[in-house]
Order: structure tokens, then C-alpha cells, then sequence
């Protein structure tokens, strides 16, 4: 597949669905979105960027149950693959490398 | 949790969302959008959770979710119909014959057939435009005597006036009737013809479009007149008519009260203006009309409760009527009222005194039948060529067959082929029927209503399809099931394919299209035979002036007959009230004398004539002598019959019926002389008994007939303008030479004539444009044959005889068909008309000789251009 890095949103809901590795499904992860990055997301585009993040092979789905609020609707549930936890990883590796580059100095230049 | 229950998302979007949500995606979305919606809810913003809900169902109509996103995939063949239709039309442009007399076939026999059905649902559709009209009924009778029987469409005065207070069935009741008069406007003078007598309820019970005035005051006053649209501008041009006043008959003021938009042609009733029944009563001075029940004086109508029992009804209303007509039953004679739907009276009804605009329900079948087969034709045409040139497209269907193709599927990609070039033939016949429309409105006589656009367009274009489906099923099937071996082997003998149907088909073509040269035939010779039949009299040098008995002409009678008789090219003037004798006699009642010396009752036609009558129209006396000016006694004692009522009355011979009397003293009558039968009614019908009657009061004159030698007509006419404008300055002189007349009279018939012989000439056309391109296609398959046997010897001659032989022995069979088929129908057509032909052997020989004279030059002209060809070049291909 071309696009296996992770884009700035898809690396959000991926690392939401590995934090809330039981209950990871697309209103509970869009919740978190808003508590934790105070943005309101529609719906839809959790559900796409879902979507894509399977396609990529970065989470796996399963069918759950849904509750009364739900209409009786089943939900899916996500989790996280090997190669979905590597991407994190890497992203994460990449982030760390570039903030050892900074100096305090060039933070200050920053804030001037 | 309650709450959530009550309050549902939108039903629409949550539809929407159902329709294109693939279905692995659709449980996880759709419940996510309930659970933000059921939570949007308990905060208590039921609006905002519904718009919330429909903004997340549009936003989540993105590409990734919507239903081609599914896993597993269905079979999508739309790419493949595209292919079918663009390969059908490569197929259509590179076979330019076939498809030019496909088309060329189908789109006449559309176009026929949309014309004659555009006629035949205005003829079946006649006075259907009535709000009431399945309510509405007409009264007429039958009236039976002692020596006869008629049934005539009007009826006696009272029943319009009295029938629907007496009986609650009938909710309103109303009379119509003709009357003439001359109209002045300002200071010039009109004769109308064309003025309908009314009761005010009249305007209740049917629907006219109303442009001005209202109808419930229309006759308030007697004194009233309600003028059409086109009568209104004759009069007043562009300045408004209402309220203007006109004189009619010289000295009775009307006022305008009414526009009304002009009839619409599918109307029964064609009327220029309306006046009321009231004035006509005071203008008749006959206070006690409505008290008249027998005879026939308007057409009456009646308004029935819907759900009526007619039959019931009719029978209480006879069993009344015949109370009131004991003067009738004491002299044996009786009425039988029955009723007429409105709509019905069009195609159904022929009767006395019936509307001249009447229909026949018999044309209008033979029409029908007519377009049936046009389109039939078209279609076996298309059947044949295509057939025939199925050869054409073995090595496709071969190719396509071993790539994988299933019949099923060959058999979609031709019938769409055929549907296309219907369509196509479609659209060229809706131009078609677009141009030649008013020629065609002009032929039948009257507007066509065209029906509203969307429906008509949705039912032409779905039976285009149809025809398409019907024509292509066939060729579809024998194409397709080529065996894609032998075809690509290159082994193919699939010429052959099909024949028998084809065959059957070319009889069945030819079975239709020589019945219907036969019937071209018949038609046109039972036309000629009306067209020649002897009146009896002699129309040719008569002109009639219809004056409407306005005493100024009267009081110059002498003057008149004088100076016209001073010109060499008069011959004869005589005043009657019958200038016509050709339509529409009035007919009485009167005693009659029978061999044994009894009276009997009876209802002749009658004609009030002057001495010179007879003279006028050169009529000849069977016995006795016609009347004359030198025998004061002949105008109050003398009457004149005509041979069928000596027949009618059982005198034995013309000469033993002189000396009979006729009606009751004082009023006696001498039959002093019997004419020859002489045409009064158009020759549909028999010649009836008639008597001819002297007039007595010279008030009673209202026509003028002249005996003039019309050899140079301008220069007769222009002296009879000259002088009648010298003595009646204020009287248009109104006049007809009677051939005229007489030719109108077969007007319809020689319409229908004429409309027979274009629709049958369109159909043998479509059937010979067939058999050209099936010669063309069987000679194409031969030609190698006709080579081979060209270089050992044949002769032109004997290569004519081989291709046309297997065409001749079809039309032969379809000779013997088309025989005893087209007898019968013409038997049929032919028994309508009095004056008749017989249907001959000689029909069916020309009409075999045709068929196969124009068939065989078809097919030559084919087999020389293959004969003629050079062998080396068609041998040289394999």
C-alpha cells in the first residue's frame, strides 16, 4: 500500500484506540478527541479515518453488542495491530529524534 | 431513557443513510449516529439533535461507505449494454439499404397509424368534453304508421319542456332545434343559417366555454341572441359585441347577451349563435308548443340522475306519453321513445333528421384495421430484411459466441438494435405527423385535438419500444443461433435459415396487401358507381336561391320570373319551399287511399312546390300529369306522388294510382300524376315515398329554383345579380348551383374514399418496399449461383425465372388467401349502400395481375442487375 505513514488525525485515533484498548469504538474515540484536543470532530471523519487505518492494516475490527442508545445497533470495536503499534512507534522515534535536535536557544529564537 | 424512545431521528436521512450505507458499515454507523442523537436528546435539543443527525448522515456520504464499497461484488453489466448500443449503431450505419427501407417502412407505418388514431380518438370521443356527459341523453323516437316505420332523432315539443317535472330521474331537460334567419347589423344583412333554438337550461346541462356574459342570464330576456366567437367578429370585427343590438327578420329587435367560444369540433352540435325558445314561441305565435307531445320538432335532451334505470324509466315515460297522444292511437299510429347516450350518438346513431356531422362506427373500424396492418406490414418488413440479411452478421456472432457470449446475451445486443431503429423511426414519424397534420385536419374536415404532450410522448415512445421488442424478437432468435463452428468454418448455408417463417411471413404480407388493392378497387368503383347513378332528375343547369320567404322577394315574384325569363339563358323559375330536393324533406302526416279503397295512416315526406317545378328539374312523369297553371281546381285538389309511394301504398301501377285520394275532406286530394323516382335523400338510401304538394299561400314561398343554361355560368349569374339587385336591394341573394350541392352531399364519402385509398397505397408501398429488399437479399445470396450458371449457359431470361419463381408461387398463395378474405369484408361495406356494385372477379384478377406485376418489376430489376453482371467478378471472391 503507497501511504503506510500516519497522518497528524489518523495518528490521534490510532493512538486513542491503543489507549482505550477495550472500548475503542468510533463515538468513544471521537469523545476523547474533544476532552483531550478540545476540537469538535464530526463523526464522519473518525469513521473515515477508521476506515482508512484498516485499510492500511494499523487496526483490526470486531463486532460488539450495542447498547439500548444505540437502537439495539452493533458497534465496532477496534484494536490495534503489530504493524498499526510499529507505525506509532516509528512516529514516535521520528518526534523524539527531531526534539533532541532542539537546543533551548532555538527554543527562545522561537518565542521571540 | 423514555424520552430517547419518543423522540426518532429524521426518517428521511435515516432512510438516506440506509440506501447508500454499505451493509458491512451500515450497523457500526448508523447505531454511532443514533447514540450522539439519543444523547443530543437527553440535553434536551430535540431540533438541534435532528439537524445534527441529518448534517452526519450527509457528511458521511463520502466514497469509502457508499455501497460499490461493499465486499463482494455484483455483476455490473452496464459497460456491456453501452457496447451493445454502440456496436447496433455501427450495424445500422454500415447496412444503409436494409436500414433506410427499415426505417423508411417503420416510420410510415407509424406515422399512419399515429394519424388514423388521432382521428379515430377524436370520432370516439365526440361530446365527451361535457361536464354531464355520461348523464346526458337524447329522446328520440320511433314512429310507426299503418303503412311504415321510421325513427327519427327529434321529438315533440312537450317532452323537453314537461318530462323532467314530472319525473325526479330527470334532472333537467332541454330542447335544441335549427332555425334561419336574416340578421341585420347596422345596415347590412346576413342570412344565418346555423341559429340554434334553445331552452335557457340548455346552457345548464351542457358546456360551452363562456368568453363573455353569464350563462344563467343568457336569456332573461326572450328578446336575446348568444353569439360564437367567429359569429361576433363577422358582425362587430374587433369592436365588442355584447350588449350591441341586431334586427332579425326585419323587425325584431335582439340584444347580444353571450360570447361562447366556437364548438369544439369533437361537438355534435355546431352552432354559430344561440336564441331562445321563448322568443321563437312568440315569434311563431304558438302559446301551446308545450303542450305538443307528438311529432318531431328539436332534438330533446334529458339530464338522468346518475345510476338510473333507463329501461324502467323509458318505459313509464312511454306508457305516459301514449296517454297524451290518443289523436295518434285513434289513427293507428304510434311513438316509441327511447334514449341515446350523448356519446354514443356520434358513431351509433343514423336516424331521421340526425346531425349531418354524425360519424360511422363502421370507418372508424375499418380505419383501425387499416393502421393495424400498416403497422404489421412495417413490422414483418423489418422481420424479413433483417432475417434476410442475417447472414451479414454470422462471422460476429461466430466471434462473439467463442469469446463467450451467451445466446441470451446476443439475443439482448438484437433486440436492442431493433429497438433503436424503432425508436429512431419514432422520432422521424412524430416530424412527420407534425408536418403533414393540417394537410390532413384539412382532408377529415375538422381540427384534431391533440391529446396532452407528456402521456402521449410516455405511450408513444413505450409502444415504440414495444414494436421494437415484437419486430426484433424473431431476427434476434435466428441470428443468434448461429453455430459458431460451421460459421467461422466459413460453411454456412444460413440463408436457408428461417425461410418458412419467412415465407409465411412474405404470404402473410402479400395475403394483406392484395385484399387491400382489391378493396382500393371496390371502394373506388362503388364511388364512381355513386358518383354516375342516375338522380332522376337533372341538377346540372339548376341554381337554387334560398330566400328565407321574405315578403319583399315574394311581392316581386312576377317582376322576377319576367325579367329573368327575358334572357335566353333561363329556361325556367319556380317558387317552392323546397329548393333543395336532395336533404332533409320534412315529412306529415296524412290519410291515404289504398288499392281497396280504405284509408290508412301514414307519415310521407313532403314538397310544397309551384306548377313549374317539375320543369326546373326536368322530371319525368311515370302516369298522369304535373301540375298546372292553366287548371285553377289542381292547386286545392290536385297532389303529385312519386313511383315508390305508389309502391308503398300497393296501387299496382303508376297509371292505377291516379284517381287515389289522399288526407280528410275539406283537405282531400286527387292523385293526378306519379314522377319517376327521383333521389332526394343522397344514395346511401332508397327512394322513399314522397308527395308533392301545389302551394296554396303564396307567404309560404321561401326558396327560388331556376332552370339556367350554365354554359357560360358568369355571364348567367351576373345578369341574375343585376336584376335581383335592381328588385330586392335589401335581400342578399343567397344562392347554390345544385351540383354543388349534390357533391357535398357525397362529401364524406369521397373523404373516406379518398383517406382509404392513401392509407392502402401507404401500406402496399411498405410491402413492396419489403419484397425489394428481400429481392435484394436473395439475389446478394445467389450470386455466385447466378454466376456458375451464367458461364455454363444460362439465359437472362432463364435467370429472371429462377429467382422470381419462389415470389410468384408465395403471391399466388397469398392470392388464394386474400380473395375470400377481401369478399367478405367488401360484402360487408357495400351492404351499407343502397345503390351498390357487386364485388367481381374481375376485382381479383386486376388486383392479382398488380401484385404480381409489381412485385415481379421489383424482383427483375434485382435479378437483371445480377444476370447482367459479369461472372468473373462474382466468382472471383472466395
Amino acid at each position: 500500500m503507497k501511504g503506510t505513514n500516519l497522518g497528524e488525525f489518523e495518528e490521534l485515533v490510532l493512538l486513542i484506540v491503543v489507549a482505550r484498548s477495550e472500548d475503542a469504538y468510533s463515538v468513544a474515540i471521537a469523545r476523547t478527541i474533544d476532552e483531550v484536543s478540545n476540537r469538535k470532530v464530526v463523526h464522519s471523519v473518525v469513521h473515515a479515518s477508521l476506515n482508512r487505518l484498516n485499510k492500511k492494516g494499523f487496526v483490526t475490527s470486531e463486532m460488539k453488542e450495542g447498547t439500548s442508545e444505540r437502537g439495539g445497533r452493533s458497534k465496532r470495536v477496534y484494536m490495534v495491530t503489530t504493524a498499526g503499534r510499529q507505525a506509532l512507534e516509528d512516529v514516535k522515534l521520528q518526534r523524539d529524534k527531531l526534539w533532541d535536535m532542539i537546543t533551548p536557544a532555538s527554543l527562545v529564537k522561537v518565542y521571540v | 431513557m423514555s424520552e430517547t424512545r419518543n423522540h426518532k431521528p429524521p426518517k428521511w436521512a435515516d432512510r438516506f443513510l440506509e440506501w447508500y450505507c454499505a451493509p458491512d458499515q451500515l450497523d457500526d454507523v448508523q447505531g454511532a449516529l443514533y447514540e450522539y442523537f439519543s444523547e443530543r436528546v437527553d440535553q434536551g435539543r430535540i431540533t438541534r439533535a435532528r439537524r445534527m443527525f441529518i448534517l452526519d448522515v450527509l457528511s458521511h456520504f463520502r466514497p469509502h461507505i457508499i455501497k460499490r464499497n461493499k465486499t463482494h461484488y455484483s455483476k455490473n453489466n452496464i459497460g456491456m449494454y453501452k457496447n451493445f448500443i454502440k456496436v447496433s449503431f455501427r450495424n445500422i450505419r454500415k447496412h444503409k439499404l436494409t436500414t433506410s427501407l427499415n426505417l423508411i417502412g417503420l416510420s410510415v407505418g407509424i406515422t399512419s397509424f399515429l394519424l388514423i388514431m388521432m382521428w379515430v380518438n377524436q370520432e370516439k370521443t365526440f361530446d365527451a368534453f361535457h361536464e354531464n356527459a355520461d348523464n346526458l341523453y337524447r329522446i328520440s323516437n320511433t314512429f310507426k304508421s299503418e303503412s311504415e316505420q321510421f325513427s327519427q332523432a327529434p321529438s315533440g315539443p312537450a317532452l323537453g319542456a314537461q318530462l323532467h317535472k314530472l319525473y325526479p330521474q330527470i334532472v333537467n331537460a332541454a330542447r335544441y332545434g335549427n332555425n334561419s334567419a336574416m340578421i341585420k347589423v347596422g345596415d347590412q344583412s346576413f342570412f344565418e343559417n346555423n341559429m340554434s333554438l334553445v331552452d335557457a337550461n340548455f346552457f345548464e346541462m351542457f358546456t360551452w366555454e363562456v368568453v363573455q356574459g353569464d350563462q344563467q342570464k343568457f336569456f332573461e330576456n326572450p328578446n336575446s341572441i348568444v353569439l360564437t366567437e367567429s359569429l361576433a367578429k363577422k358582425y362587430f370585427g374587433d369592436a365588442p359585441a355584447m350588449g350591441k343590438m341586431l334586427t332579425m327578420d326585419d323587425n325584431l329587435p335582439i340584444t347580444v347577451t353571450g360570447i361562447l367560444k366556437d364548438p369544439p369540433s369533437n361537438s355534435q352540435m355546431q352552432f354559430d349563435s344561440f336564441i331562445s325558445l321563448d322568443l321563437a314561441k312568440i315569434m311563431w305565435e304558438n302559446t301551446t308548443m308545450d303542450d305538443n307531445w307528438g311529432g318531431g320538432w328539436f332534438h330533446t335532451y334529458v339530464q338522468l340522475e346518475t345510476g338510473t334505470d333507463v329501461d324502467a324509466l323509458m318505459a313509464e315515460v312511454n306508457q305516459f306519453i301514449a296517454t297524451k297522444l290518443t289523436w295518434f292511437s285513434e289513427r293507428n299510429m304510434s311513438y316509441e321513445y327511447f334514449l341515446q347516450p350523448i356519446k354514443s350518438i356520434h358513431l351509433q346513431s343514423d336516424l331521421r333528421y340526425d346531425f349531418g356531422n354524425n360519424g360511422s362506427a363502421r370507418n372508424v373500424s375499418i380505419f383501425s384495421t387499416v393502421a393495424l396492418i400498416i403497422l404489421i406490414l412495417a413490422c414483418i418488413n423489418y422481420i424479413n430484411l433483417t432475417t434476410a440479411t442475417a447472414i451479414k452478421r454470422a462471422k460476429e456472432v461466430g466471434i462473439k459466441k467463442v469469446i463467450g457470449a451467451l445466446r441470451g446475451q446476443l439475443v439482448v445486443q438484437y433486440l436492442i438494435e431493433s429497438v433503436l431503429v424503432s425508436l429512431i423511426a419514432a422520432i422521424f414519424a412524430v416530424g412527420l405527423v407534425y408536418l403533414l397534420l393540417p394537410g390532413f385536419e384539412s382532408f377529415v374536415g375538422y381540427k384534431m385535438t391533440v391529446p396532452e404532450y407528456p402521456s402521449v410522448l410516455t405511450l408513444l415512445f413505450s409502444g415504440a419500444v414495444l414494436l421494437g421488442l415484437i419486430a426484433g424478437l424473431f431476427p434476434a432468435l435466428a441470428i443468434s443461433s448461429f453455430n459458431p463452428l460451421s460459421v467461422l468454418k466459413g460453411q454456412l448455408n444460413s440463408g436457408r435459415r428461417g425461410t418458412t417463417i419467412r415465407k409465411l411471413l412474405v404470404v402473410g404480407q402479400f395475403t394483406a396487401t392484395i385484399a387491400l388493392i382489391i378493396a382500393i378497387i371496390t371502394v373506388n368503383g362503388q364511388m364512381r358507381h355513386l358518383q354516375n347513378q342516375e338522380l332522376g332528375m337533372n341538377t346540372d343547369e339548376v341554381i337554387s336561391i334560398d330566400f328565407r320567404g321574405l315578403e319583399s322577394v315574394i311581392n316581386n315574384k312576377e317582376a322576377l320570373t319576367n325579367r329573368l325569363l327575358e334572357n335566353p339563358n333561363f329556361k325556367a323559375v319556380s317558387f317552392n319551399r323546397n329548393a333543395y330536393p336532395v336533404d332533409g324533406l320534412s315529412n306529415g302526416m296524412v290519410m291515404v287511399e289504398t288499392s281497396t279503397g280504405d284509408k290508412v295512416s301514414s307519415s310521407l315526406y313532403h314538397m310544397w312546390v309551384d306548377t313549374e317545378y317539375a320543369t326546373a328539374f326536368d322530371m319525368t312523369m311515370a302516369a298522369g300529369r304535373f301540375f298546372s297553371k292553366e287548371i285553377e281546381s289542381d292547386i286545392s285538389n290536385a297532389i303529385v306522388v312519386n313511383e315508390s309511394a305508389v309502391a308503398s301504398f300497393g296501387w299496382g301501377s303508376p297509371e292505377a294510382g291516379i284517381g287515389k285520394k289522399m288526407g280528410n275532406a275539406p283537405n282531400e286530394r286527387t292523385v293526378i300524376g306519379v314522377v319517376k323516382d327521383f333521389n332526394f335523400e343522397g344514395l346511401h338510401k332508397r327512394v322513399e315515398p314522397l308527395r308533392i304538394v301545389p302551394i296554396t299561400n303564396p307567404t309560404s314561398y321561401s326558396a327560388i329554383t331556376l332552370k339556367a343554361n350554365l354554359s357560360q355560368p358568369f355571364e348567367a349569374i351576373g345578369f341574375l345579380q343585376k336584376i335581383w339587385q335592381e328588385l330586392n336591394p335589401e335581400v342578399p341573394l343567397d344562392y347554390t348551383i345544385m351540383n354543388d350541392d349534390i357533391r357535398n352531399q357525397y362529401n364524406s364519402e369521397l373523404q373516406f374514399r379518398s383517406l382509404f385509398l392513401i392509407f392502402s397505397v401507404l401500406s402496399v408501398v411498405i410491402a413492396g418496399l419489403g419484397l425489394f429488399g428481400l429481392a435484394t437479399a436473395s439475389t446478394n445470396q445467389r450470386i455466385k449461383e447466378i454466376g456458375i450458371r451464367k458461364t455454363l449457359g444460362a439465359s437472362t431470361f432463364g435467370l429472371i425465372q429462377l429467382i422470381s419463381r419462389d415470389f410468384v408461387i408465395l403471391i399466388l398463395v397469398s392470392l388464394v388467401l386474400a380473395i375470400p378474405l377481401a369478399w367478405y369484408g367488401m360484402e360487408q361495406w357495400l351492404s351499407g349502400f343502397a345503390y351498390r356494385i357487386n364485388v367481381s372477379w374481375v376485382f381479383f384478377v386486376t388486383a392479382g395481375l398488380l401484385a404480381i406485376g409489381v412485385s415481379l418489376l421489383t424482383i427483375s430489376y434485382q435479378a437483371l442487375k445480377a444476370a447482367y453482371r459479369n461472372p468473373t467478378k462474382s466468382l472471383r471472391y472466395e
